[in-house]
């Protein structure tokens, strides 16, 4: 079959590999009919994360029809549509059976790559997403092995598209999970960091859950535009203003947002010195990630208010844990537990209450996927998601 | 999952922690200082490891350093613990750990086990310096829900002289804690270094936490998670 793969730092090619098969009795081989590009995906490309292996099958955001089912596997049957969670679960361990799926202890292949990463305690595999993170073959190919489909397999609706269901596979369930951790109060306001698609997502979900005003912070015209369209957001573009924490003060007359979203991660960008010194030490290696938009969510939020991390960390330093504790904010963050959420976001999609088919600005075949991450990672032509059609 | 935290500090390793062969991205360095970090590549793995490193170099030795620029600091023990925490009962446990497929399964990324009945595995372990390590382990005890223990019986080859496990239940009702102890005792003694590189730069109790995360989705799920024969670019697809 073909498959996009991972030859190297900022190196993609497409290539034939061998077809995926049926090696587990819970496997199910999935036909990928859309896969998508997601943000976390540019820190192994770009090299900020390590463990990939020079011909991995990358992409862990898709949905397709099942093609082949194993012995065991009883609710999933050839020919279902479903969207699957990026994250690999067994549905029998205690972090599943307390809907806490993506720390799922069971499904990781190769626990002792990730033991310097965790301190020893290995999370749900992904598929396509480094082998510290269990090194399974990922979706951006014809075909796709499946582990555990009952699990993790939901079927699409009749009315929901596939480009609305691609997006129920991370996005939305991401940004889905990032709200629901702020526990929303009627009369609530959010900030959230990034108008990505998981930030966007964060942002309609706030809604959905009943803030009453949403802010949203990033740099592209043409996201803030979103934010505001799409998910009824009151925005900041940060290169305008002097300063995001003063804005956001003003704006919540001195008392500041209740909960602040971070769903953008290691590699954000911003102004000023401190991302000066962020890209200085990003640069040689002295620590992984530029935390501007984390640190100014912290100083942003209200005091007793939550902040809820999305974004991929791995170590970041300065950070501000001082207005954490004397603020008494709660932290809440993960690897999305899909799983857990995806039964009311497929109800949310049949509504047309939460339709994530916008992100998809740019589609390409699978054999064009080097350059749909080229301008992903560019946002070139206002990318915000490439998707791939094998 | 419980591990118990019961080996001196030194028993630690540092930079070659968990890597397989082909992923040996870490080139660590500590100074005299204790306080330099120098990665080429690999930089969330790298900075968790660095900073275990700079914990432990205060309260007990800094890797030399060698001539690569990898500091050298597996020191090995002999006797390696782990345990972890599986929700069953001990008696399904102890069952499933003796079916005759169970310890190939379990500990095939440790050696090569072939059952050969009456409670005796034939194991080998393949060795880049030369003749392979093969030898026998023999059943010698066996107490339903509680233990069970194996001893090399020709310990002059056996790279693994006992192996040991117990069964105890865990607190709060959340199944069993399974503690598996091997003594790891090359014939004629070997340094540590040299016996990571039989195992691909694993040390010896990532190579037991893997037995014991694999037994563990055996028991919960009926099967191991695997890469095995998957896509990918290139020879070793897993």
């Amino acid at each position: 079959m073909r498959a996009l793969y991972w030859n190297g730092v900022n190196d993609l090619r497409v290539g034939t590999v061998k077809d995926p098969e049926i090696v587990n009795p819970h496997d199910a081989i999935l036909r990928v009919r859309l896969s998508t590009t997601c943000g976390s995906d540019l820190h192994f490309i770009d090299g900020y994360i390590p463990s990939m292996k020079p011909g991995d099958v990358i992409g862990h955001e898709f949905m397709g029809v099942i093609e082949d089912v194993g012995p065991e596997v009883k609710r999933v049957k050839r020919g279902d549509r479903v969207v699957v969670p990026s994250f690999i679960v067994c549905g029998q361990c205690w972090y599943c059976q307390h809907n806490l799926y993506s720390l799922c202890d069971n499904t990781h292949p190769k626990p002792e790559l990730q033991a310097p990463l965790l301190g020893g305690y290995p999370t749900a595999g992904i598929y396509g997403y480094t082998h510290a993170f269990g090194g399974y073959a990922g979706a951006h190919a014809q075909y796709v092995r499946i582990p555990f489909a009952d699990n993790d397999c939901f079927k699409v609706p009749d009315g929901v598209a596939d480009e609305t269901a691609l997006f129920l596979s991370d996005a939305a369930p991401t940004g889905y999970m990032g709200a629901d951790f702020c526990d929303i109060q009627p009369g609530d306001t959010v900030a959230v960091w990034g108008c990505g698609g998981v930030g966007l997502m964060a942002q309609q979900s706030a809604r959905l859950m009943g803030a009453e005003r949403v802010i949203a912070i990033d740099r592209f015209p043409e996201r803030l535009r979103m934010a505001r369209e799409h998910a009824g957001s009151e925005t900041i573009d940060y290169t305008q203003v002097d300063s995001v924490l003063e804005a956001l003060m003003e704006m919540t007359g001195g008392r500041g947002p209740d909960s602040c979203i971070d769903a953008v991660g290691m590699e954000a960008h911003g102004t000023g010195p401190q991302y000066a010194y962020d890209r200085v030490k990003q640069a040689l290696r002295l620590e992984t990630d530029r935390g501007e938009a984390l640190r100014e969510a912290v100083m942003a939020c209200r005091k007793g208010g939550t902040l809820s991390v999305l974004g991929v960390y791995g170590l970041i330093d300065k950070f501000p844990m001082g207005a954490i504790m004397n603020k008494g904010m709660t932290v809440r963050s993960a690897q999305q537990h899909g799983q857990a959420y995806m039964d009311r976001l497929l109800a949310h999609a049949q509504k047309g209450e939460l339709n994530p088919a916008y992100l998809a600005t740019h589609r390409f075949s699978l054999e064009d996927g080097p350059r749909g991450y080229d301008m992903f990672k560019h946002k070139t032509d206002g990318c915000v998601r490439a998707v791939f059609a094998p | 999952m419980t591990y118990r935290h019961s080996e001196p500090p030194h028993h630690g390793m540092t930079s070659r922690h968990a890597h397989a062969p082909e992923f040996r991205p870490v080139l660590l360095r500590v100074n005299a200082l204790g306080v330099a970090l120098v990665a080429v590549a690999g930089v969330a793995a790298i900075s968790m490891i660095g900073a275990q490193t700079l914990a432990r170099g205060r309260t007990t030795r800094i890797g030399h350093q060698r001539g690569n620029g990898e500091a050298s600091t597996y020191a090995h023990e002999p006797e390696v613990e782990r345990s972890l925490t599986i929700e069953k009962p001990a008696e399904e446990l102890h069952g499933l750990w003796r079916e005759a497929e169970t310890l190939p399964r379990v500990a095939g990324h440790i050696a090569q086990i072939r059952t050969l009945g009456d409670g005796e595995t034939r194991w080998r372990v393949p060795s880049p310096f030369g003749r392979d390590y093969e030898w026998t382990m023999r059943l010698t005890e066996d107490r339903p829900g509680e233990v069970l223990r194996w001893k090399a019986a020709d310990s002059a080859s056996a790279l693994l002289s006992d192996i040991a496990v117990r069964f105890r239940p865990a607190s709060g009702g959340r199944g069993t804690v399974v503690t598996l102890r091997v003594r790891v005792d090359p014939p004629g003694g070997m340094l540590g270094e040299a016996l990571l590189k039989l195992f691909g730069g694993v040390v010896p109790r990532e190579l037991l936490s893997k037995s014991l995360h694999y037994f563990k989705s055996l028991a919960e799920t009926g099967e191991i998670p695997t890469t095995e024969r998957q896509p990918a670019a290139r020879a070793d697809t897993r």
